[in-house]
């Protein structure tokens, strides 16, 4: 297979040649979605270093169990991200006391990257993650507060509850509530 | 959703990672047999994928590709990664530090460190290949890895890739690894031989990767470095 038809693979076929340890679909993989899953290293963890060795770490732990992806699972992104996250959490999790960072306004840098990575598949999914950041700019403060906390930051309920000072009930409400808003946002954009 | 399934702050909580690991377990055992909580998740999912997807976006750094490729060529060959022999190899080169290169060095210790889980991490030196056709490349070396790493690689087309060799004193070169440089032409590779005595490395560019290993490379090497 030449370097284009590799490139052109959708991802799910390319995962069957990263399954069978094809390092040049490896690499490719790697393209498509290492800044992706650097980014999201990054903000979980807010250290450059350590958002390597957790990307990193996803990577390979994917090169071998490559086979282990499952279609049924969600697309190759959301899979490979699901990976990184949970990688990044741990990371936290090991690094007791770590706080998440929350402060970070994510989109003036989005529009910085070079202009040679907007294929059309990139450039819906940064259309999708525009929208979504404008839903979640759209959340009530508190809404958006829990779900940054559970999702970037690794926080149960209960920690989240002791952290924003507010009963365990009200925690779970928002985050369901703030999830559901970003939901609806996106039916409207597939609607649209 | 019938009276046992969980209400729909527990499967939000659980799809952020927010319950604690027992109600986690119970959740995840419940969805994995309620169809009706599974169409929920379903229903869910897209909003949880995409808050991956809202985080600034910033450029990983190159070296972390090549650490990666660098890695996942050396798995692939675990016939050469086993052939580590003792530290005492390093006596007989001449070692010739490049000054400017201190963060490549600290990349190969660190690919090096990583690959063998050791937390180490022995020191590292550069040796710099003669330049080539505005190609530029050096040997990191340590005790236990030598990985080649490029720059200003031109772009291939096709399968091509920049095949490593390597041969030991008076005797033929044999195919190595090989690398395909990222779009800002930077590559590395492996080249365990070096640490079995090899004495000259070289690259070349070929249509497709070396699989033969008595294979002997027929182009003049585009980067050559004799090893003293």
């Amino acid at each position: 297979m030449t370097q284009d038809e590799l490139n052109r693979l959708a991802d799910e076929d390319l995962m069957t040649l990263v399954g069978s340890k094809d390092q040049r679909a490896f690499a490719v993989f790697y393209d498509r979605h290492g800044g992706a899953a650097f980014s999201l290293a990054y903000r979980i963890v807010g250290d450059r270093q350590a958002a390597e060795d957790v990307s990193q770490e996803a990577f390979l732990s994917i090169w071998r169990s490559g086979t282990r992806y499952d279609r049924a699972r969600g697309s190759v992104r959301a899979w490979t991200l699901g990976i990184v996250r949970n990688r990044a959490i741990d990371f936290l999790r090991r690094k007791s006391g770590k706080a998440p960072r929350l402060e970070f306004d994510d989109d003036e840098l989005l529009e910085r990257r070079p202009s040679e990575d907007f294929t059309d598949v990139e450039a819906l999914r940064r259309e999708t993650a525009r929208e979504v950041r404008g839903a979640l700019s759209t959340l009530p403060d508190d809404q958006s507060k829990v779900i940054k906390l559970a999702f970037f930051g690794g926080f149960t309920h209960s920690e989240i509850a002791k952290m924003v000072g507010e009963p365990l009930g009200t925690v779970k409400g928002r985050m369901r509530l703030g999830m559901e808003k970003i939901r609806g946002v996106l039916a409207e954009g597939l609607v649209s | 959703m019938s009276r046992s399934c969980p209400d729909r702050d527990e499967i939000t909580g659980f799809m952020l990672g927010a319950l604690e690991p027992g109600e986690a377990r119970r959740t995840e055992r419940h969805i994995s047999r309620c169809e009706e909580c599974r169409a929920e998740v379903r229903w869910l999912q897209p909003a949880v994928d995409v808050l991956a997807e809202s985080v600034e976006q910033i450029e990983p750094p190159p070296e972390l590709r090549q650490r990666l490729l660098g890695a996942i060529n050396e798995e692939a060959e675990p016939s050469r990664s086993a052939r580590r022999p003792a530290r005492s190899w390093l006596g007989g080169f001449v070692l010739r530090p490049a000054a400017g290169l201190a963060t490549i060095a600290l990349l190969a210790a660190g690919l090096t460190g990583w690959l063998l889980h050791d937390g180490g991490g022995s020191p590292t030196d550069t040796i710099p290949f003669p330049p080539g056709g505005g190609m530029q490349a050096s040997l990191e070396v340590n005790d236990q890895s030598a990985t080649l790493i490029a720059h200003d690689m031109p772009p291939l087309e096709g399968d091509a890739v920049y095949q490593v060799w390597t041969a030991k004193p008076g005797g033929q070169a044999a195919p190595s690894s090989y690398f395909v440089p990222g779009q800002d032409g930077t590559g590395a590779a492996p080249v365990p031989e070096v640490l079995d005595g090899a004495s000259e490395v070289m690259v070349t560019r070929e249509l497709e990767p070396v699989r033969n290993p008595k294979a002997i490379p027929r182009k003049v090497p585009l980067l050559d470095l004799k090893l003293d």
